[in-house]
C-alpha cells in the first residue's frame, strides 16, 4: 500500500510478553500515550490520550491472541471515530526461534485526508486504476 | 516499464514495448495511466514521443507520511526500551 508506514521490529521479549505491552492499558502508557483506556477485546472501544494533544478515540477491529491486533483511530482528538477520519493500525506477532518476537506495524488510511485535501491530482485513484488494469491483461 | 524509465530515462514506446510480451497497444495504455496519475512525462524528440519517469507525486507522498513515520519510530524505541527494562 503507497499511503501507509510499515515498520518491522526485532525484540527479545517473548510473544506473550509484547502482547501485553500491546493491549494492556497501563502498559501502552508505558510507551505510547499518556494515558490508556482499552479492554483487549474484539470491538471494544477505548481511547489514548495525550496531555497535550487530547484523547483519541479508539475502536479494536482484529484480535487473535499474541498473534495479530488491529485498532482504528481518530485523527482528531476529542472526536468520536465515526465523525471523523481514521487510520488503522496493524500490529503482527511472529515468534523467533530465539525464543524473541518479530513485530510488524502497519498504519494505512491516511490517504482519504488527502483526497480530501485535493493536493493529489487524483494521482492515487489513477493507481487504483493502473493496479486493476494490470491485474486484467 | 516504471523501473526501466528509472534506468534508462525516456524511451519511446517501441523501446519501452521491445522486450515485454505485451502489445504496444497494451504499451501505450499502461503509459496513459501512468501519465494521467502525473508519473510519467512526454517530451518530443523530432518525430518520436520519448516517455520519462516523474517520480516526484510518490516522494510528495514520502514526504507527506515522514512525521508520522517517525512519531512510529519513536513510539517504537520507547517500546524496546519499555520490553527489555522489564524482561
Amino acid at each position: 500500500m503507497i499511503d501507509a508506514i510499515e515498520r518491522t521490529l526485532e525484540l527479545g521479549a517473548a510473544p506473550d510478553r509484547v502482547w501485553k505491552a500491546l493491549t494492556d492499558a497501563n502498559e501502552i502508557t508505558a510507551w505510547f500515550g499518556d494515558s490508556a483506556e482499552l479492554e483487549p477485546r474484539l470491538g471494544a472501544e477505548g481511547w489514548f490520550g495525550w496531555e497535550s494533544h487530547g484523547r483519541f478515540a479508539v475502536r479494536i477491529e482484529a484480535l487473535e491472541l499474541e498473534t495479530r491486533l488491529a485498532w482504528r483511530w481518530a485523527r482528531e482528538a476529542d472526536t468520536p471515530l465515526d465523525q471523523t477520519r481514521s487510520t488503522l493500525v496493524e500490529w503482527t506477532l511472529i515468534p523467533r526461534p530465539d525464543g524473541g518476537t518479530t513485530l510488524k506495524l502497519e498504519e494505512s488510511g491516511f490517504g482519504r485526508e488527502r483526497d480530501r485535501e485535493e493536493n493529489v491530482g487524483g494521482w492515487k485513484h489513477e493507481l487504483g486504476h493502473l493496479s486493476d488494469h494490470l491485474a486484467s491483461t | 516499464m516504471i523501473a526501466r524509465m528509472s534506468a534508462e530515462g525516456p524511451l519511446s514506446i517501441k523501446q519501452l514495448a521491445a522486450p515485454l510480451p505485451i502489445s504496444r497497444q497494451a504499451v501505450t495504455k499502461h503509459l496513459d495511466i501512468l501519465q494521467a496519475a502525473g508519473l510519467v512525462r512526454v517530451q518530443k524528440a523530432g518525430r518520436e514521443r520519448l516517455h520519462f519517469l516523474d517520480s516526484s507525486p510518490l516522494k510528495e507522498v514520502e514526504d507527506w507520511l515522514e512525521p508520522y513515520a517517525r512519531e512510529w519510530d519513536q513510539r517504537l524505541s520507547r517500546l524496546q526500551r519499555h520490553l527489555e527494562d522489564r524482561s
